[in-house]
C-alpha cells in the first residue's frame, strides 16, 4: 500500500454517530490522503529536530539521558523509513534509514568533537555530513521527479547547517541553542511541505485531495501542529533543563513563553485581540502550573505537586469554555478531553523522568507531540468551517453534520 | 473576566491616590538628569500586544534571543523577605503559579497573584481589577536605590496605573501611566508606552537629590526627573491600577543608601 493512511492514525478525530442539537462540523472535508500525508510528514519531521537536539544536549551528559534520546530518535527514524517504504518499497526505506541514521550519527559526533575540541574529529563528522547531503539528495531526486537536485541540496544545507549552529552553541549559550532550535523546528514543516507536495504530484491517484491538502484550512491545521507540538517539546525541554542549572531553565522556559506568543497570536488572528488576550491568560497560567509539578516533583513536595496538578486539570476546563464562547463549531467536550489527556502525557513525563525513567519519559514525550496533532486537527476543522470564507474558498463544504466530535486518544502508528 | 460593580471604596481610595500622587507631581521640580541610564532591562518584548499576526510560528525577537533575563538566576527569595542588609528583592520566581503573594496590602476589586510572566520560571507579580486595586508593600529603608519592572497590559481610554514610594516625610515619588503614555513629574509631556513591553522604574538617592528614571527595555532613558529630598526614609511601595487594567512586576528591589 502506497498510502501513509495508516500512520495517521493518531490525526483523526473520532467522530461519535449520534446526533447532536448543538453546533457541527463537515469534519471530513479536511481529512484527505494528500493532506494526512502532509501532516504526517511534517510531524516525523519535525519531531526529528527536537529528538535529535535532545540526544545531541544528551551527548554532553549523561549516559542513561543519551541511550533513551537515541532510542527516541531511532524511533522516530523507523516510522518515516516506514512512511517511506510505504510510498517507495521496502528498498527505498531501507536506503533512506541507512541515510538519515548517517547524518544523525555525523550531527552527535560533531556535537561531542566541538566538546570536547578535537578538530580532527570535527572535520570527520563535517566531511561524513557533506558525502550524506550528496547521497540523500541523489536518492530523492532518484525517487521523485518532481524534485530537483538543486531544491533539495538547498534544504539539506540548511538542516545541516541549523544543526551544527545548534552543535557549536551546546556548550552554555542557551538562549542561541532554543532560539536555532525553534528555527530549525519550522525549517521542517517546509521540507515536508516539499515532500509531501512532490510525492502527491508523482502519485495523484493516491494522495486525492491534493486541493485540500495545500488550501488554507490545511495550512492553518498545519500552523497549529506546528505550535502545539513544539509545545509539547519545549515543556520536556522546561522540565529536562530543570536540574541543568538556572541559565539553561530560564532559557528553555523562554523558549515555551515565545511559543505561547506564537500562539496567542494565532488565535487573536482568529478571533480579535481581546480573545487572543484572554487564551494567553489561561496558556501562560498552564505553563506555570507546569513548571510548578516540575518543581514539585524534583523537590518531593507532594503538596505542592497536588496544588500544581490541580491548576493543570482545571487549565483543560478553562480553554473548553474559551472554545466555547469563540466558536459554536468546536466541541468544548472534544477540546476539554483532549488536553485533560494532554495534561496527564505532561504530568507522566515528569513522574518517569523525576524518577530516572528516561526512556519512559521520552516515550511519552512523543505520544504528547503526536497527541498535539488530535487537537490541533480538532481546532482547524472547527475554524475552518467557521470561517469557510477565509479558510475553505475552494472547497464544497456540505451542509452541516449532525454529530458532535470528540478527541480520540492518540496512539502512534505502528512502524511497516 | 467577571464583572463586579462598581466599589465605591475602592473609587475613593483611588482617587486619593491619584490626588496623592498629583500633589507629589506639583511639587517636584524638574530637570534633566545627567547620569548614565541604568543597567538595561532585559526582558523579552513580551506579547507583542497590537502588532501585526500570523499563523505560522515566529521566530524569537532578537531581544527574546539575545538579552538576558535580569532573573537568569532565580533565587528562591520569598516574597516580603527583607535581608538583613537592608537589601529588599523580590523576583516571585519560585511562587507558586496563581498563588496570591503574601505581604503586600490589597485594596479594591481586584488581586495581586503570581503570573507565569514573562515566562514559565522567570515569573513576576500580576494585579488587575476589575475596578480598581492597589497593592502595597511596607517599607523601612532609608532610601537609596530603587528597581522596579512592570509591563502594562492594555490600558483602556481613561484608564490609570501607578507606581509609587511613599517617603517618611509625606512626599510621594510617583509614576503615572494613562491611556496618554507615562509621566513622572509635572512639567513633561505624557512619554508613550508601549503595553506588553517591560520598563524599568528607577529612583536614585544621592546627596539631598532623588532622581527618578524611566527606561524602556533597552535601557535607554525614557523620562527623567530630581527634586529635592532631605535624607528621606521610604515607608511603602504601592502599584495602583483603574478598572479594567492590569499591570505586571518584577525584579523589584531596595537598596539602603
Amino acid at each position: 500500500m502506497r498510502s501513509l493512511r495508516l500512520l495517521t492514525l493518531c490525526l483523526v478525530v473520532t467522530a461519535l454517530a449520534i446526533a447532536s442539537p448543538g453546533p457541527v462540523t463537515a469534519i471530513d472535508e479536511l481529512d484527505t490522503p494528500a493532506s494526512d500525508l502532509r501532516v504526517e510528514l511534517d510531524r516525523l519531521l519535525s519531531e526529528h529536530v527536537f529528538l535529535t537536539v535532545q540526544a545531541m544536549h544528551a551527548g554532553l551528559t549523561d549516559e542513561d539521558l543519551f541511550a533513551a534520546a537515541a532510542g527516541a530518535l531511532e524511533a522516530n527514524t523507523v516510522e518515516l523509513e516506514g512512511a517511506i517504504a510505504g510510498i517507495y518499497g521496502e528498498e527505498g526505506g531501507l536506503r533512506f534509514g541507512d541515510l538519515w541514521r548517517a547524518h544523525i550519527g555525523y550531527v552527535v559526533d560533531y556535537t561531542r568533537a566541538r566538546d570536547a575540541a578535537d578538530e580532527d574529529a570535527e572535520q570527520r563528522a563535517v566531511d561524513g555530513m557533506a558525502t550524506y547531503q550528496d547521497d540523500f539528495a541523489a536518492f530523492l531526486v532518484a525517487a521523485n521527479p518532481h524534485l530537483t537536485q538543486e531544491t533539495v541540496t538547498h534544504v539539506l544545507e540548511d538542516h545541516l547547517g541549523q544543526l551544527q549552529q545548534i552543535a557549536e552553541l551546546q556548550s552554555g549559550d542557551y538562549v542561541a541553542v532554543y532560539a536555532a532550535t525553534r528555527t530549525a523546528y519550522g525549517h521542517m514543516f517546509e521540507l515536508g511541505d516539499s515532500l509531501s507536495r512532490a510525492i502527491v504530484e508523482q502519485f495523484p491517484g493516491e494522495f486525492t485531495g491534493a486541493d485540500v491538502a495545500f488550501g488554507p484550512a490545511t495550512d492553518l491545521r498545519v500552523a497549529l501542529d506546528n505550535l502545539l507540538g513544539e509545545h509539547a517539546f519545549l515543556a520536556a525541554e522546561v522540565m529536562r533543563q530543570a536540574d541543568g542549572g538556572p541559565d539553561a531553565e530560564l532559557a528553555a522556559s523562554d523558549a515555551l513563553a515565545a511559543n505561547g506568543v506564537s500562539l496567542r497570536a494565532a488565535i487573536a488572528d482568529i478571533y480579535g485581540d481581546d480573545a487572543g488576550r484572554e487564551f494567553a491568560d489561561i496558556w501562560e497560567g498552564h505553563n506555570g502550573f507546569y513548571v510548578d509539578y516540575v518543581r514539585a516533583v524534583f523537590a518531593d513536595d507532594a503538596v505542592a505537586r497536588d496544588r500544581a496538578r490541580e491548576g493543570l486539570e482545571e487549565f483543560g476546563g478553562r480553554v473548553g469554555d474559551f472554545f466555547v464562547s469563540a466558536s459554536n463549531l468546536i466541541s468544548p467536550d472534544a477540546v476539554r478531553f483532549g488536553l485533560s489527556t494532554h495534561t496527564d502525557h505532561l504530568l507522566r513525563q515528569v513522574d518517569a523522568y523525576g524518577a530516572g525513567d528516561y526512556e519512559g519519559a521520552f516515550s511519552i514525550a512523543r505520544d504528547a507531540h503526536h497527541h498535539m496533532g488530535a487537537i490541533s486537527d480538532l481546532l482547524a476543522t472547527g475554524i475552518a468551517n467557521q470561517f469557510p470564507e477565509r479558510f475553505l474558498p475552494d472547497t464544497a463544504v456540505e451542509a452541516v453534520i449532525q454529530r458532535p466530535v470528540a478527541v480520540g486518544t492518540c496512539t502512534r502508528p505502528v512502524p511497516r | 473576566m467577571p464583572t463586579v460593580g462598581p466599589d465605591p471604596r475602592t473609587l475613593v481610595i483611588v482617587a486619593l491616590l491619584i490626588l496623592l500622587a498629583a500633589a507629589t507631581v506639583a511639587i517636584i521640580t524638574m530637570t534633566l538628569l545627567s547620569d548614565e541610564p541604568d543597567a538595561p532591562v532585559s526582558r523579552p518584548a513580551g506579547g507583542g500586544l497590537g502588532s501585526a499576526l500570523v499563523l505560522p510560528t515566529m521566530a524569537p525577537s532578537a531581544a527574546i534571543s539575545s538579552a538576558p533575563s535580569p532573573s537568569a538566576n532565580p533565587s528562591p527569595t520569598p516574597a516580603g523577605e527583607v535581608a538583613g542588609s537592608e537589601i529588599i528583592a523580590l523576583d516571585f520566581d519560585m511562587l507558586p503559579t496563581e498563588a496570591e503573594i503574601p505581604d503586600w496590602r490589597l485594596t479594591g476589586v481586584g488581586g495581586l497573584r503570581v503570573a507565569a510572566v514573562p515566562t514559565a520560571v522567570d515569573r513576576s507579580a500580576r494585579l488587575d481589577a476589575t475596578d480598581g486595586a492597589t497593592a502595597c508593600r511596607r517599607l523601612d529603608v532609608a532610601l537609596g536605590t530603587l528597581h522596579a519592572d512592570f509591563m502594562l497590559d492594555t490600558v483602556p481610554g481613561g484608564g490609570r496605573a501607578q507606581l509609587s514610594v511613599d517617603l517618611e516625610d509625606g512626599t510621594t515619588l510617583a509614576l503615572m501611566v494613562t491611556d496618554a503614555g507615562a509621566m513622572i513629574g509635572d512639567s513633561s509631556d505624557p512619554v508613550s508606552l508601549e503595553p506588553g513591553t517591560w520598563y524599568r522604574w528607577v529612583v536614585t538617592h544621592e546627596a539631598a537629590e532623588v532622581g527618578l528614571q524611566l527606561l524602556s527595555a533597552d535601557g535607554a532613558p525614557v523620562a527623567d526627573a530630581r527634586l529635592p529630598v532631605d535624607d528621606p526614609r521610604a515607608t511603602e511601595f504601592c502599584m495602583g491600577v483603574g478598572a479594567g487594567i492590569r499591570i505586571y512586576l518584577d525584579q523589584l528591589s531596595m537598596e539602603a543608601r
